[in-house]
């Protein structure tokens, strides 16, 4: 298949949970979130757009789903197929070159379950520090279809923290996310969101802009001098 | 195509879009660095570049220490700077990408 292909899926996949109205119970996070900002800001080349093969939806704690919905038999028409882990409590709908994930925001350290939501017949991943982002959402269009993103001054922010979880085996992804970070902080310095970007990281819990100051200096990061003076 | 070979392609078109908005950048900003000139107490800044023309350097007067247009030179200067910076990084990647392209087709 070709990345072309996995466009037209993306775009595929969001009309049909937009026509079914569940659309909204999602925020659209992971790379396939950057074409929506692409598209927002008028395909700026300083927005990279590199999408990975997974698709990442987040449903929000608590869940606000408002229609029953087999998202399953949607997915199936694309031969995405329901996958799950070995303990049988997370699901992923893969196809060769494509994957569909539903995140869940774990608060605390959790337990590490996925979460049913009963409404779609799906299994939520549980993955922590993503209240913050749910926190953080507006809609942008993309194709004419309304799609909940996340802010993009907390989408950088959360790309830059959650580097230092990642394991280090993940290099090559590792390497990715810092340069998304880098390019995106750059567009958003450029555009003025610099007051956004402090308002963003004076909500953070004290250990979190304690670890993201660390992984800014590291990287060299423009936010560096902008949040450290505050 | 493989998904791989059209996400660097993709990526690739992007630098390049990304390059000639950077160029059109620096070439917005004055070019060359500025010079501090002390004339007994008193200095006076001027903006020194190489003329593509004669391939000389000039310099040309911008005014007093501290006053307005000489803080509004740094600033242009330091901007240019860093864009000439985030060119080269752009230049850096195409580069990589440009050699990833090769092996992959």
């Amino acid at each position: 298949m070709s990345q072309v292909k996995n466009v037209k899926l993306f775009e595929s996949i969001l009309g049909d949970f937009h026509r079914q109205g569940i659309l909204q119970s999602f925020i659209l996070i992971g790379s396939w979130v950057l074409r929506v900002y692409a598209e927002h800001y008028d395909h700026n080349p300083q927005i990279p757009i590199v999408s990975t093969q997974d698709l990442d939806l987040l449903v929000e704690n608590p869940p606000r789903i408002k229609k029953e919905v087999n998202v399953a038999e949607l997915l199936e028409k694309y031969e995405l197929e329901a996958s799950f882990s070995p303990t049988g409590d997370q699901m992923k709908f893969v196809s060769p070159d494509f994957e569909v994930e539903f995140l869940f925001s774990e608060k605390g350290k959790g337990e590490g379950r996925g979460k049913l939501i009963k409404e779609l017949g799906i299994t939520a991943t549980p993955l922590r520090y993503m209240n913050f982002l749910q926190n953080y959402t507006r809609i942008m269009k993309y194709k004419d279809i309304p799609v909940r993103v996340p802010e993009p001054p907390a989408f950088v922010l959360m790309k830059y923290l959650l580097i230092k979880k990642r394991k280090t085996v993940q290099m090559l992804k590792i390497q990715k996310d810092i340069s998304t970070a880098r390019d995106l902080e750059l567009f958003l310095l450029e555009q003025g969101y610099e007051e956004d970007i402090k308002l963003c990281y004076h909500r953070m819990p004290k250990k979190w802009r304690q670890s993201l100051l660390s992984i800014l200096m590291e990287n060299n990061s423009e936010l560096y001098n902008l949040l450290a003076d505050n | 195509m493989s998904v791989i070979v059209d996400v660097i392609q993709e990526e690739y078109n992007r630098l390049e879009a990304l390059l000639k908005e950077y160029e059109d950048k620096i070439r917005s900003y004055p070019q060359g660095s500025l010079q501090l000139r002390m004339r007994g107490k008193q200095g006076y800044y001027y903006l020194s570049y190489r003329d593509k023309a004669d391939n000389r350097v000039k310099d040309i007067y911008i005014g007093k220490e501290g006053s307005e247009k000489v803080e509004e030179y740094k600033k242009y200067i330091e901007e240019r700077r860093k864009y000439v910076q985030r060119k080269k990084q752009v230049e850096k990647s195409l580069k990589e990408l440009r050699k990833l392209l090769r092996v992959t087709s």
